[in-house]
């Protein structure tokens, strides 16, 4: 997910309103025959506010994604519209999470501290999202582990996934949290609402409105659109 | 009169909360190949096994109410970069979950109540989907519930992994307090 991060992001709150409300109004459109034009709209929009290059480089990932999730539905349904759609939404889903993917997490919870939105939530999210990678790692640390003791991992034989997988991977994880808590009560961290200070303040600028504003369009023009054709 | 204790969370209940969850997360996306079939309440099915786990896992090292509906409420934000519905159908079917079992047992220094309430979060989620499947996909309720006869053998499937997951992790959790790590 690092890789994806860009320099200057959409403001950090205004990206995920935003996608959250392209996505909820592209699913109810999934089925109009527009649909197409609304991602290759979304495409443009991430163009002009230079996200081109991280755009290509998930579509690299997504696109192949989505044509597998529609050969799947394909096999197993036997209905080409359903299909599509299912791709479809992938492909939806993926574009319209791209802002939100691209912004540093530290920048949006700077973002939602300065709201005042509870610590509780900041904290936990910005661990949540930030030990993904760090526990897969650990998935297959325990894994390798299992393999040089000759265990294999398999549902059929449990008693061997639950003794070598299970166990090991929750003691890691305890550990881990132990460990990540210690560090952040030994930095003065705490879940009080107290006044603290932000240092890099995150700012809604010019560029942020005229997103907003095209986003609002994208959306208007949808339901109009919608509204015309019923 | 019955009343519901709440008690505030630390650092440390945060941080395993959230490093729960994110293992969830993890461990349930492999089951996002079963988007590609419209099957009503498949998707929940295969995920109850994990929630269930998890959330007693929780439960058992923070007996607070709320802990569940954080660890969902924490691995619904990782979710909400890729599905706004799951992001809000997790953390109600929490809330409802650990709301009926608190108004039962009050607090969670029972086992019970920790069992309800982890087993319950994806139960609880099955009327949710219907719920926002027509709200938002514009589908009608005979269009989300396609093959009625499969709807039974699924809700029971649904709550029989889940409370499994509960059980299991009741057993794992056990074995990690003997070990004095789940203290």
């Amino acid at each position: 997910m690092d890789r994806l991060q860009v320099e200057n992001p959409i403001y950090p709150l205004l990206s995920l309103i935003s996608s959250m409300l392209l996505l909820i109004s592209g699913l109810i459109f999934v089925r109009q025959f527009y649909f197409p034009w609304l991602l290759l709209a979304l495409c443009v929009l991430y163009g002009l506010f230079g996200f081109l290059k991280v755009l290509l480089r998930s579509m690299l990932f997504f696109i192949p994604v989505s044509l597998l999730f529609f050969l799947t539905s394909f096999l197993f349904q036997r209905n080409l519209t359903t299909a599509i759609q299912i791709g479809g939404r992938i492909m939806l889903v993926s574009l319209t999470a791209l802002p939100v993917l691209v912004i540093p997490q530290i920048k949006l919870t700077r973002n939602l501290n300065q709201l005042r939105c509870p610590r509780v939530v900041t904290l936990g999210m910005l661990i949540a999202i930030r030990f993904v990678p760090v526990l897969a790692a650990e998935i297959r640390q325990v894994r390798a582990a299992m393999k040089t003791r000759g265990a294999r991992m398999s549902f059929t034989s449990f008693s061997c996934l639950y003794r070598a997988f299970l166990i090991p991977l929750l003691m890691r994880l305890i550990s881990i949290s132990d460990t990540l808590s210690l560090s952040l009560e030994t930095r003065g961290f705490s879940l009080s609402q107290k006044e603290t200070s932000i240092y890099k303040p995150v700012s809604f600028t010019l560029r942020d409105a005229c997103y907003a504003c095209l986003t609002a369009g994208l959306i208007v023009t949808m339901i109009l659109a919608y509204l015309s054709g019923s | 009169m019955m009343s519901i204790e709440l008690k505030r969370f630390s650092v440390k209940e945060i941080s395993f909360l959230a490093i729960l969850a994110a293992l969830l997360v993890l461990l349930s996306a492999t089951t996002m190949p079963l988007m590609t079939i419209t099957l009503y309440g498949l998707r929940n099915m295969a995920n109850a096994l994990f929630y269930g786990f998890f959330a007693m896992i929780a439960l058992m090292k923070i007996r607070k109410p709320g802990a569940a509906t954080l660890l969902c409420m924490f691995s619904a934000t990782v979710l909400l970069l890729m599905s706004p519905v799951m992001f809000f159908n997790n953390i109600i079917s929490a809330l409802i979950a650990e709301l009926i079992s608190l108004l039962i047992f009050k607090n969670y220094r029972q086992e019970k109540a920790m069992i309800l309430s982890a087993g319950l979060i994806i139960p609880i989620t099955l009327p949710m989907t219907i719920v926002f499947g027509m709200l938002i996909n514009r589908q009608r309720f005979s269009e989300i519930v396609d093959q009625s006869w499969l709807i039974l053998p699924i809700i029971a499937g649904t709550f029989l992994l889940s409370f499994t997951g509960a059980f299991l992790g009741r057993k794992i959790g056990h074995e990690l307090k003997k070990a004095g790590k789940l203290s």
